[in-house]
């Protein structure tokens, strides 16, 4: 009895094995279709995960008495954003697009087709990973239920439009900037920069965090509480980041590891160009700018990670890192407060890149008519991004108060506005939370 | 001072020695310590939690202290080391000019105002110990600008006396007292940041916590 139990169970174990290998033998087709299945599934999971990344990294930059309201934004900007881009955001994306500036069709889509299915989870991520880019940067002073409003409009209007101009349309109805021949393979400018410049446009409207600059015209630096968060964060998204930009693979696979190894050279490239700015510039081996450079490099690969030759990956990598420290401080000059340094290593970092592939796409170097394409899309995403997102805020001021009042400020979001505190036995303010 | 209190201050000065932590460092902590100071015989285990986290001292640190301060304890008054003028000499620089008018309006003034009036002077003395230039300029900027409108008077003249002792009128309500914290904490920000301003009032939160006025308003209030 014993024997046969043990005999069905390694029958109905091998049962998809064998099936796979009957049809491997009769349509070789449709075992690398379920492998391309697998692996999109597969990305679509690490894209997810990258998420945990970016509620380290930001939960860690924050003060301690801020730490549940920017983790919890990051849960709610994937939960509501990825709601709005599968009601709206897919159809403006990917939707018929005749004009070449917005899909017209497949609002709330459902898919009989394995492909198309996996393909909106995917495209469901990387909207969430757009809205999710602004919570840092407006960390500390935005109020939470406006900032939900405010990420709902950028997954589902902000970021599906641009994308419907680079990556949208089929045939001969292309999207304006792809029909100019932009280039974009995962995001640098379409996920990250538009993620970057709607965070700036929001930051434009609210202000710096009270204390942050002084009148005499001082810094105040703010440190987070947690930079073992940040590292990990860090690492969680460098691990992400293969499922990110992995999803550029061909059907056959040809170039999985040129995109794989490219985007590990990307975070390389970073952290070595950190730490040399860091090194030139002798401001000391900051962990935050560092951890910051190796994300900078890795979306700076992002826009061209399966047309890079290695060399380049790296070397486009190590301007990232630059890239991310230098524009900090730019930044910081024009009193612009970014509570984790978003805009640097979305914003500038994605236009870096997508300029990057431009000069340097493999075997047709500097070519004129494509690097012109990739200054256009490079500026229509900062016009865009930034000018839609500062209306959308500061219309969203008129009728709703975007930035908490001083008194919530010093007291701690999460106090003021959840009445929770992230590390209770640390925090003395146990006040009235609705004051 | 009473007798006990200034046996206290020997008890822990002759712990604190026995750490052999310099003297910038002995001099920081018997200060911090020296606000609890009290009528009341020291608790040995409460002194050196208070020290060890203050100076965020090692385990030998903290074995000496406590023995110190156990041996010390068993002594006499006489027998003692008196506490240096090096040491000595600032704090009663500070308490006579905050301590008196503080205490003095203490019987009168509701607990709000008393609690009110020492956090603002405790925050400003912070300020004044870590920079000076700094206080200096935030006492300008008080006198400039003002803080609550209702309170002008008061902040004015509070800001004549160099950001020591306010006096707050009767009249004062809990809201306003919290306004006028608030409004001060917004302008410490400014000149000090965020953060800074955030440890300073912790601080002066916890110690004013212990005070006999908190069991009748916290001090938490005013944040």
């Amino acid at each position: 009895m014993r024997h046969l139990v043990k005999g069905l169970l390694i029958a109905v174990l091998a049962m998809p094995a064998l099936a796979l290998a009957q049809e491997s033998q009769a349509e070789p087709v449709g075992t690398l279709q379920i492998l391309n299945y697998l692996w999109i599934a597969i990305c679509c999971a690490l894209v997810l995960f990258m998420q945990a990344g970016f509620l380290l990294v930001e939960g860690g930059l924050v003060r301690s008495k801020n730490a549940v309201n920017v983790i919890l934004k990051n849960f709610t900007d994937v939960g509501l954003g990825t709601v709005g881009y599968w009601l709206i955001g897919f159809g403006l994306m990917y939707g018929a697009n005749e004009s070449g500036l917005i899909g017209t069709s497949l609002f709330i889509p459902t898919f009989n087709d394995t492909s198309s299915t996996l393909e909106l989870l995917y495209q469901m991520m990387f909207a969430a990973t757009a809205a999710t880019i602004m919570s840092g940067a407006v960390a500390e002073r935005f109020s939470f239920l406006p900032y939900i409003i405010g990420a709902f409009f950028v997954t589902s209007i902000i970021y599906p439009i641009f994308g419907s101009w680079a990556w949208g349309g089929s045939g001969e109805n292309l999207g304006w900037l792809r029909e100019l021949g932009f280039i974009d393979a995962a995001g640098a400018t379409v996920v990250h920069s538009i993620g970057g410049w709607c965070a700036l446009g929001a930051l434009i409207v609210i202000g710096p965090r009270t204390g942050r600059f002084s009148r005499k015209g001082d810094v105040h630096n703010i440190p987070g509480h947690s930079l073992p968060y940040v590292a990990l964060g860090g690492f969680i998204l460098w691990f992400g980041w293969f499922g990110f930009n992995g999803g550029a693979v061909n059907e056959d696979f040809s170039n999985l590891g040129q995109i794989l190894l490219n985007t590990h050279l990307g975070a390389i490239g970073g952290i070595c160009g950190a730490l040399a700015w860091l090194g030139a510039t002798k401001r000391g081996f900051l962990m935050v700018m560092i951890v910051n450079g190796c994300l900078g490099g890795l979306v700076s690969v992002t826009a061209g990670v399966d047309q890079l030759a290695p060399g380049f990956a790296l070397i486009i990598g190590i301007i990232g890192g630059i890239v991310v420290v230098a524009s900090s401080e730019v930044l910081t000059r024009f009193k612009i407060d970014d509570a984790v340094g978003a805009i640097s290593v979305h914003g500038f970092c994605g236009a870096w890149g997508t300029l990057a592939i431009g000069m340097f796409y493999q075997g047709d170097m500097f070519d004129a008519e494509r690097m012109v394409a990739q200054v256009i899309g490079v500026v229509a995403a900062l016009v865009w991004g930034l000018g839609t997102s500062f209306l959308i805020f500061s219309a969203l001021n008129k009728v709703m108060t975007l930035r908490v009042s001083t008194k919530m400020e010093q007291r701690g979001l999460d106090i003021s506005e959840h009445k929770e505190i992230g590390y209770s036995d640390f925090v003395i303010t146990h006040v009235k939370a609705d004051q | 001072m009473s007798n006990t209190s200034q046996l206290n201050q020997r008890i822990v000065y002759a712990g604190l020695v026995r750490t052999n932590i310099d003297r910038s460092a002995l001099k920081s902590a018997f200060e911090h310590w020296n606000k609890s100071n009290s009528e009341a015989p020291i608790d040995i285990f409460e002194v050196v939690d208070k020290v060890v986290g203050y100076l965020g001292l090692g385990v030998p640190e903290k074995k000496a202290l406590t023995l110190g301060l156990h041996t010390a304890s068993s002594e006499l008054y006489e027998d003692l080391k008196p506490v240096p003028e090096f040491i000595l000499g600032d704090l009663t620089a500070d308490t006579a000019s905050a301590a008196p008018q503080a205490s003095a309006a203490a019987p009168q003034q509701a607990a709000h105002l008393s609690i009110t009036a020492r956090y603002l002077q405790a925050v400003s003395l912070q300020i004044k110990r870590n920079d000076p230039s700094t206080h200096k300029e935030l006492v300008s900027a008080v006198a400039d600008e003002g803080l609550l409108r209702s309170l002008s008077r008061e902040v004015s003249a509070w800001a004549n006396d160099n950001l020591n002792a306010i006096n707050l009128g009767a009249s004062v309500s809990v809201e306003q007292c919290q306004e006028l914290a608030h409004e001060f904490y917004v302008m410490v920000c400014d000149f000090i940041g965020p953060v800074e301003s955030d440890i300073i009032i912790n601080n002066v939160i916890s110690d004013l916590a212990k005070s006999s006025e908190a069991r009748e308003f916290s001090p938490q209030q005013l944040l």
